[in-house]
C-alpha cells in the first residue's frame, strides 16, 4: 500500500486507524556543515515536497514545482523555516539566510540556508520542529558536520531542542 | 602489593569478561540459529515441502450498494476447504471493517497529546461516524452458529470439528456503513464530488473473510490494526454487486454477464479493445460518463463478477468513470489492461494509467511468471494507492485546468507501477503481510523500481539506487528497526519496508551476485511459491540454494541488524621490489637516509657549536668517521652476483620487470560487511577496478589489507567509485583524500540550472 497525501493534520491521532501507509512516517533531513574557512554554516533541509504544501496550506497553495507555484512561495518557505529552526551558539541566535530551493519529482524538497558562524564553536543549540506541529509523528534528523566532528540528532514533537559543547 | 595485584587481576578478568561472551559473533556465522528448522512443510533449498498444505476458501456472496446511505449489504456463503493435517474445532474470520468501530483498539493504543492539537484534530476526536460490521445472521443450513467476535477477529464454533480433508459451508449476513476516504481515512470507502452530486467507490475489506491456517502460524489471527496489512487463503469467488443503475463497476475477476449490463456499443467497443495491444480503446468515453454524472436513475443493475484462485476481493462503483482498456499478449495467455477514472483524472489517465499496467505486466512477469489472471485494473482515487487481485486504487489528480507538475504525473505513473506490480507481491506470491511488511512492500519496490526504468531513462524512481538509502541507514540506531521486524513494531515504515529491502534486493543483484545468478534465483523464488504462502527464510533459501552464493552474512547484516555500511580506506603503501643491486640500491638507501629531515637540535647545534673537541683535536678521529655504509664494496658486488646465479627464470623476471606493489589497508566502521569495489587510477590516467568478494571479512570482520600489482604506477584510488554499496561515508574512500561536495555545495554550483519552479508544459501552452 502506499499514499501520497493523507488526510492529515492531526490525523495520525486519531485517523491513521487504517488509512496507514509507507509515508506515515514523516521525516526530514538537515546536513549542517560548518566551513571553518568562510567561517560560515551551510545547510540544506530535505523534505517531502507534499507534507510541506499541506502544512502551508493555511498561506496558500504552493504548488510547488508547477507553473502554478506561489510567486512569493520561497519567502513563505524561508519565513516557516526560519520559525521552526534555528542554530544558536553561545544563547545567541544565528541569523539564517535563505539560499535557494531544489524540487524533484520523486517528492523531495531541497532548501538551502547560510548564516555566518565563527571559526571556532564552542556551545552550540539547535531548535528544529519542522512540520511537527502539523505532523505529531514528524521526526527531524539533523545532521552537524565541523571538520572531523560529525554529530547526529533526531528531533521530535516533544523534544525539539539539543544543545552541545565543542571543546 | 600482593593485594593490588589480585585486585588488578579481577579488574582485568571483568573486563575482559564484558568486552567478550565467548561466542561466535562472525558476521559470516551462518543462519541456522535465527531461522527455524527445515520440515516436511518448508525444506532446507526453500521449496515448498513434499509435505506442504494450504487450505481454501471459496466465497458466493449478493453484496448491494445503496449510494443514497452509503451503506453496503451483503451476503454471503463460504466454503472451507480444511487441507491441513489437522481437525479444526474453530473457524476464525477477519472482520477489517472494525477498526473503524468506535471502540476499535486502533485508536485506543494510538498514543496522542492534547499539546499543540488543531481544531482539524478535535473535531475528529469527536467524530460519530459510526463503522464496523453489523453481522445479522451466522448460520450453518439454517441453523445459527456459535460465534464470538474479538475486535477484528470472529470465532465460530463448530459442532463437530472441521476434520482433515473435509469442507463446510456456512453463511454470514451483515452490513456496514461506508466511510468518506477524504474526511475519515481508509484504504476504501468513497469520495464525494460536490460539483456534480456523485460519489465514486472503491471498495475493499468489504466482507467478512477467512484467516489463514497453517503450519507457520496455526490460526493466523492477529489483530488487523492498521499497518500489518492482510494474510488471505486462496479461493474462487462469484460476487454479485448490486449498484445504482447508470454505475459502470470495475471489479476482480470476469464479468459473467456483460450482456445484461453492457451495451451493444460497448461490448463491441471490449472486442476491439481485446485486439489492441498498442493503443487503449475507450469503452466509456469522457463524453458518455459527463452524460451519465448528470443522470438520476432510480432502478438497479446487478453486474456478477468470477474470479478463481485469488487471495481477496475488490471493486469499485461510480457513474463518473471512463473506461480504457487494451490487451497485453504474454507467451502463455493474453491479458486485458484497464482503467477507470473519473474526468478530474484526465488528460493524466487516458494518456497513461493503461500503457502503466501494461508495461508493469510485461516487466513483472520476465523476472516472475507470466501473470496469470484474465484482467488487471488501475482505478482513480484520490490521493492514496491501494492494492488487490486484479484490481488496484491509485492516485494521479490534475489541476483543474488539466495541467500538472511533473511531480503529480511521475508520482501517477509510479504508483499505479507499483499496485498493480502487488499482484505478484503478496497477491500471488502470498506472503503473510500481517507478519512481514518487506515481503510484500520490499520485493514489490524493487521490482517497481526495474520497470520504472524500463519506462523511461532516468526515471525519478525514489527508492531503489543504494545512495538513497544513505540517510536513512547512517541515522541514530535507536530511530531504526532491522527489517525483520514485525509490521506494527517498524521504526521509519517507508524506509524500513520499503526502501531498504528494495535497496539490499539491488545491490544483491547488481554487486553481489551479478544479474545472471540473481534473476534466476529470484525467479525461482517466485515460481516456487507461485500461490502458496512463503515465509522470509523460504526467500533466503532459495535465493542461496539457486545461486550456489552463500548469502548468510548479508540477510544477517541486512535484514537481522541495523548495521550501515561504512568501509574506511584507511591506508595505502606503495612498495617495489628491491634489485638487490648494491650500484643501484646503495645510492638509493643514501639518498633516502639524506632526505631524513634535520633533527631541530642538530639544525641549531651547527650554529651554537662552533667547534666541536674532535673539530680541535683531530686526534679523536679514526675509521668508523671516514667509512660510508652506503659506499659500494667488492664484498656486496660478490654477494649480488651470488644472489642472481641463484634465481630461476621467472625470479628472474619478476626482479627485472620493475612492478609497484601497494598495500591497502580497510576498516570497517559501519558494521556491514560487503564486497571491495577498488578502482586504481594510473599516472597515465587509464584506470582499472577490481572486485573483491565480501568474504575477505571473513576472518577478521574489522580490519583487513591487501597487496595489488600493477606494472604502471597509482596516483590514485577510489573505492566503491560508483556508489554501489550505500557507503554512508564517502569522504574516507579515497586516496589521497577527497573532498566530497556537499548537497548545499553542488547546488551552489549549478544554481542557474534549476529555476524551481519550472512547467515547461505550461509554457508550451502560452505560446
Ligand atoms: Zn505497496
Amino acid at each position: 500500500m502506499r499514499t501520497l497525501t493523507i488526510i492529515i493534520t492531526l490525523a495520525s491521532m486519531i485517523l491513521n486507524s487504517s488509512f496507514v501507509s509507507e509515508h506515515k512516517y514523516y521525516v526530514s533531513i538537515t546536513n549542517i556543515d560548518h566551513k571553518k574557512d568562510s567561517k560560515a554554516f551551510e545547510i540544506s533541509i530535505k523534505l517531502t515536497a507534499h507534507d510541506v504544501e499541506k502544512a502551508l496550506k493555511p498561506q496558500g497553495e504552493l504548488k510547488l514545482g508547477s507553473d502554478k507555484e506561489l510567486p512569493n512561495a520561497n519567502q513563505i518557505l524561508a519565513a516557516y523555516i526560519k520559525n521552526h529552526f534555528s542554530i544558536w551558539i553561545n544563547n545567541k541566535q544565528n541569523e539564517l539566510n535563505f539560499v535557494g530551493k531544489e524540487i524533484e519529482n520523486d517528492e523531495s524538497l531541497y532548501l538551502y540556508f547560510s548564516s555566518n558562524a565563527p571559526k571556532t564553536l564552542d556551545k552550540v543549540k539547535i531548535i528544529n520542529n519542522i512540520l511537527s506541529k502539523t505532523f505529531p509523528e514528524q521526526e527531524n534528523i539533523t545532521y552537524f558536520n565541523s571538520g572531523n566532528i560529525k554529530k547526529d540528532f533526531i528531533f521530535k514533537k516533544h523534544s525539539s531542542i539539543k544543545e552541545f559543547q565543542f571543546k | 602489593m600482593k593485594n593490588i595485584f589480585s585486585l588488578a587481576l579481577l579488574i582485568l578478568t571483568l573486563f575482559s569478561g564484558i568486552a567478550q561472551d565467548n561466542t561466535n559473533h562472525n558476521k559470516f556465522k551462518q543462519l541456522k540459529e535465527e531461522v527455524a528448522t527445515p520440515n516436511v512443510y518448508r525444506n532446507g533449498s526453500g521449496a515448498p515441502g513434499h509435505m506442504y498444505y494450504q487450505n481454501r476458501a471459496d466465497y458466493e456472496m449478493k453484496i448491494t450498494l445503496n449510494d443514497g446511505e452509503q451503506k453496503i449489504t451483503g451476503e454471503e456463503t463460504i466454503t472451507y476447504h480444511n487441507e491441513s493435517p489437522d481437525d479444526l474445532e474453530y473457524l476464525w474470520v477477519q472482520l477489517d471493517q472494525n477498526v473503524r468501530a468506535k471502540t476499535s483498539d486502533t485508536y485506543k493504543i494510538q498514543t496522542s497529546s492534547i499539546r499543540g492539537a488543531s481544531f482539524n484534530s478535535l473535531k475528529r476526536l469527536h467524530s460519530d461516524f459510526d463503522g464496523g460490521f453489523k453481522i445479522t445472521e451466522v448460520s450453518l443450513e439454517g441453523k445459527p452458529l456459535k460465534h464470538t467476535i474479538n475486535k477484528t477477529m470472529m470465532r465460530i464454533d463448530l459442532d463437530t470439528p472441521l476434520k482433515a480433508g473435509q469442507k463446510v459451508n456456512f453463511t454470514i449476513n451483515w452490513w456496514y456503513n461506508v466511510n468518506n476516504m477524504l474526511e475519515i481515512g481508509g484504504r476504501s470507502g468513497y469520495e464525494y464530488f460536490p460539483k456534480d452530486d456523485n460519489r465514486l467507490y472503491v471498495i475493499a475489506q468489504f466482507y467478512p473473510r477467512m484467516c489463514v491456517y497453517n503450519d507457520v502460524e496455526g490460526w493466523q489471527n492477529k489483530q488487523f490494526l492498521g499497518r500489518g496489512e492482510f494474510a488471505v487463503p486462496f479461493g474462487n469467488y462469484k460476487v454479485s454487486l448490486t449498484v445504482p443503475g447508470d454505475h459502470v463497476v470495475a471489479s476482480t475477476g470476469t464479468l459473467s454477464n456483460a450482456t445484461d449490463v453492457l451495451t451493444k456499443e460497448q461490448l463491441q467497443r471490449l472486442e476491439l479493445a481485446r485486439k489492441s495491444d498498442k493503443e487503449p480503446v475507450l469503452i466509456v468515453t469522457q463524453k458518455e460518463a459527463e452524460k451519465a454524472e448528470k443522470s438520476k436513475v432510480k432502478s438497479l443493475k446487478t453486474w456478477v463478477f468470477e474470479a478463481e484462485n485469488v487471495r481477496d476481493f475488490g471493486w469499485a462503483s461510480s457513474k463518473k468513470f471512463i473506461w480504457d482498456a487494451m490487451v497485453v499478449h504474454q507467451e502463455t495467455k493474453d491479458v486485458m489492461a484497464m482503467s477507470f477514472y473519473p474526468k478530474e483524472g484526465n488528460p493524466l489517465w487516458e494518456q497513461y494509467s493503461t500503457k502503466a499496467v501494461a508495461q508493469t505486466l510485461k516487466t513483472y512477469s520476465s523476472y516472475t511468471f507470466d501473470y496469470p489472471y484474465p484482467v488487471a485494473i488501475s482505478v482513480h482515487a484520490k490521493d492514496q494507492g491501494m492494492e488487490y487481485p486484479m484490481i488496484c486504487f491509485n492516485y494521479g489528480r490534475p489541476d483543474e485546468d488539466g495541467t500538472y507538475s511533473p511531480r503529480m504525473k511521475y508520482g501517477m505513473i509510479g504508483v499505479i507501477i507499483h499496485e498493480v506490480g502487488h499482484n505478484y507481491f503478496p497477491m500471488i506470491i502470498n506472503s503473510d503481510e500481517r507478519q512481514w511488511t518487506w515481503m510484500d512492500e520490499g520485493l514489490n519496490t524493487f521490482l517497481q523500481y526495474l520497470t520504472e526504468q524500463t519506462w523511461e531513462r532516468d526515471f525519478p524512481s525514489r527508492r531503489g539506487a543504494a545512495s538513497k538509502i544513505v540517510d536513512y541507514m547512517k541515522g541514530d540506531k535507536s530511530n531504526i528497526s532491522p527489517i525483520m521486524t514485525n509490521s506494527e513494531s517498524i521504526h521509519q515504515f517507508g524506509n524500513n519496508a520499503y526502501g531498504k529491502p528494495a535497496t539490499a534486493l539491488n545491490i544483491l543483484r547488481e554487486t553481489i551476485m551479478g544479474r545472471e545468478l540473481f534473476d534466476h534465483a529470484f525467479k525461482t523464488y517466485a515460481q516456487r511459491w507461485m500461490f502458496k504462502h512463503p515465509t522470509p527464510i523460504d526467500f533466503f533459501r532459495t535465493m542461496e540454494d539457486a545461486s550456489a552464493v552463500d548469502l548468510d552474512w548479508f540477510w544477517r547484516g541486512w535484514f537481522y541488524s541495523t548495521d550501515h555500511v561504512d568501509i574506511s580506506m584507511d591506508d595505502v603503501q606503495w612498495f617495489q621490489v628491491s634489485t638487490k643491486d648494491p650500484t643501484i640500491e646503495k645510492p638509493l638507501a643514501e639518498a633516502k637516509s639524506n632526505d631524513f629531515p634535520e633533527d631541530i637540535s642538530t639544525t641549531r647545534n651547527k650554529k651554537e657549536i662552533e667547534t666541536t673537541y674532535a673539530e680541535e683535536d683531530n686526534s679523536l678521529y679514526d675509521f668508523y668517521n671516514s667509512y660510508n655504509p652506503f659506499d659500494v664494496t667488492d664484498k656486496d658486488k660478490r654477494k649480488y652476483k651470488r644472489f642472481i646465479e641463484g634465481l630461476n627464470a621467472s625470479e628472474l623476471a619478476i626482479l627485472k620487470s620493475k612492478f609497484n606493489y601497494y598495500q591497502l589497508s580497510f576498516s570497517n566502521k559501519g558494521g556491514l560487511v560487503m564486497p571491495l569495489i577498488i578502482q586504481f587510477t594510473f599516472t597515465d590516467k587509464t584506470t582499472e577496478t577490481i572486485r573483491i568478494p565480501a568474504e575477505i571479512w571473513k576472518s577478521n570482520n574489522y580490519n583487513i589489507s591487501k597487496v595489488f600489482f600493477f606494472e604502471k604506477e597509482v596516483i590514485s584510488i577510489e573505492l566503491d567509485p560508483n556508489l554501489e554499496t550505500a557507503d554512508t561515508d564517502i569522504s574516507n574512500n579515497s586516496w589521497p583524500r577527497k573532498v566530497v561536495p556537499t548537497r548545499f555545495e553542488l547546488y551552489n554550483r549549478s544554481k542557474s540550472r534549476h529555476s524551481g519552479a519550472a512547467n515547461p508544459m505550461k509554457e508550451a501552452q502560452k505560446k
